[in-house]
């Protein structure tokens, strides 16, 4: 890889106020994912991942931001994205990344989920003050990526 | 998404919904009303949501979709979700995502037709979880 | 009288005064290691010390007053000229120039510093060069050079060959996993070998994508290649067939062996919803059934 993504600088916030600024969220990661190189499959780990934090900041802060990065590295590119909201804060985080953790509303906090479609999650909150979640995902380099089904030799076509 | 984008279609006693590429919350809520709506309105005894073109998946999406399920059952009619994307539901499974008691469908075509006989060609009881 | 046998004594005094001066800068001159020299605008020798005798192999009344021109060839006397012209014009020094010289011992590659030179009155008129031999120093320079070129050269071989090895046990991976429909409206998916995290992502997306493409209802996973399932192969197998089966698909999974059977109950690991066969054709006859076809012989 070692190709810049075409968005000329690398990083950029959206700001998250309204159920519409979830769907913004959703556009700018799916845009910015597909230039750094992820394979669909890995697009949609990171844009439904996005999803689900944007919201938790839509429900339980009113307003926040995303931030996003492109990182680089000799061997890879990735992505970051970092969540921050003045809200109510979380009371027991270590709770919340359990399995199936909600808030009595109904509305799981998402946490686990996205730690595990980006592979890298941090979080620091406290109560009154706010939360900052942070995930990383990086692109497996090209020769790892699978290979699409409509590539598949096996596979008859009627 | 404007509103008026979403349709609920009416192929003889079956309501067919295509859903958006990427709705918002509000098209979605927007959908579960529409839905139940018609329901009073047709009495239909089965509901196929297209998902066909939905990119993303999340647990707002899941959840609204289920209790739509559920209101339209208690109303007297069976969905079926068809049409969902591999990488879609690849992402839901790691996600935890279910889709609980609903089933679900390559397309709307196998949709209509277990809809129509209760079955697509298989044995009744052998639905998917 | 009495006033010019003063006047000469003076002048007598003076001189011998500058023989002396002159004296001891020689003998600094000619302790310096590098070759310094004197010369004026018009590129000829005006003072040349010991160590610059030695390296042209010519002595000092040799050297002095001869020029540039007669001593090099014409491309390198016209290069200091240059060199030293700048220099009167500027007022300024001129350092660290480095070229290759003519040396009775063959080319040899220098290092050289020239400042103005100025007479009493404070005009230049001429420079004084400072020069030391830096042929060992650029040969290793260059020696070192060229082994970053092999060692840069070899470091991308190495990656090369890396990238290779990779993308062959990319392909074994995925020869080793292949989807095939076998008739219309069944897809097969025999899994052989370990199934780690990896290949089940890479697994998923190829199975996911040929139910889709092949739009078949009915897809069966045989596992009779599998040789441990542990806990978290278990896993990953579930994961692969919840996944499918979201689609609208009934999977199968085949080729529970009675050892798999076993290690599953033992493990307490639960295949919920999954039906389950101890064989591929077990699994495709439940295929058949729930296609509502059977397999009958022409008439």
């Amino acid at each position: 890889m070692g190709v810049m993504p075409m968005t000329g600088m690398p990083e950029g916030t959206v700001k998250i106020e309204s159920e519409g600024d979830i769907v913004a969220v959703r556009k700018t990661v799916r845009e910015i994912s597909c230039e750094c190189g992820f394979g669909i499959t890995d697009v949609t780990r990171i844009v439904t991942a996005a999803s689900e934090l944007a919201r938790n900041i839509y429900h339980f802060a009113g307003h926040g931001d995303m931030l996003w990065h492109i990182l680089e590295t000799s061997e890879s590119i990735g992505i970051e994205l970092i969540f921050v909201d003045q809200g109510p804060g979380i009371e027991d985080i270590d709770k919340a990344m359990e399995l199936g953790y909600t808030t009595g509303k109904g509305l799981g906090l998402g946490l686990p989920g996205a730690k595990r479609l980006m592979g890298e999650l941090e979080i620091q909150s406290q109560p009154g003050k706010g939360t900052t979640v942070k995930v990383r995902k990086w692109v497996k380099k090209a020769y790892e990526q699978p290979v699409a089904a409509t590539n598949n030799k096996y596979v008859t076509s009627e | 998404m404007a509103s008026n984008e979403l349709s609920v279609v009416k192929v003889y006693d079956i309501l067919l919904v295509t859903v958006p590429a990427d709705p918002d919350d509000d098209t979605i809520s927007l959908l579960q009303e529409k839905v139940l709506h018609a329901m009073e309105t047709y009495e239909a005894k089965g509901l196929i949501l297209d998902i066909s073109t939905v990119m993303t998946f999340d647990s707002f999406f899941a959840r609204t979709i289920v209790e739509t399920a559920q209101m339209f059952k208690l109303m007297g009619g069976r969905t079926i979700i068809a049409g969902m994307q591999p990488d879609v539901a690849i992402t839901a499974t790691q996600l935890g995502l279910t889709l609980g008691n609903i089933q679900t469908a390559l397309d709307v075509d196998r949709a209509l037709k277990i809809l129509s006989n209760g079955s697509d060609g298989g044995n009744a009881h052998d639905r998917n979880a | 009288m009495k006033g010019e046998s003063e006047n000469i004594t003076e002048i007598k005094k003076i001189k011998d005064a500058l023989d002396k001066q002159r004296e001891e800068q020689q003998i600094i001159l000619d302790s310096v290691p590098a070759w310094v020299f004197y010369k004026d605008k018009e590129n000829r020798f005006i003072r040349v010390n010991k160590a610059f005798t030695v390296v042209m192999e010519m002595s000092k009344e040799q050297l002095e007053g001869r020029s540039c021109f007669d001593l090099y060839p014409k491309e390198s006397a016209e290069a200091y000229l240059k060199d030293d012209l700048d220099v009167i014009a500027s007022g300024k020094p001129k350092r660290n120039i480095i070229e290759s010289m003519l040396s009775p011992k063959g080319t040899i590659w220098v290092q050289t510093d020239k400042i103005p030179f100025c007479n009493a009155q404070g005009d230049i008129i001429g420079i004084i060069g400072f020069t030391i031999d830096i042929t060992e120093r650029k040969r290793a320079e260059e020696e070192l050079n060229m082994l970053n070129k092999q060692l840069t050269n070899e470091i991308a071989e190495g990656k090369r060959r890396e990238k290779i090895i990779a993308q062959q046990t990319h392909e074994i991976l995925e020869l080793s996993t292949p989807v095939l429909q076998i008739m219309d409206g069944v897809v097969v998916a025999p899994l052989i070998g370990t199934i780690d995290s990896e290949r089940t992502q890479q697994f998923m997306e190829r199975f996911l994508g040929t139910i889709v493409k092949t739009n078949s209802p009915v897809a069966l996973v045989d596992i009779t290649g599998v040789p441990t399932l542990d806990t978290k192969t278990a896993q990953h197998l579930i994961e692969a067939v919840t996944a499918a089966t979201l689609l609208g698909t009934k999977v199968i999974v085949t080729g529970v062996s009675p050892a798999i059977a076993q290690t599953l109950v033992h493990l307490g690991i639960d295949l919920p919803d999954i039906t389950t066969k101890s064989s591929l054709s077990a699994g495709l006859k439940v295929a058949l059934e729930y296609l509502d076809l059977t397999i009958a012989k022409k008439q």
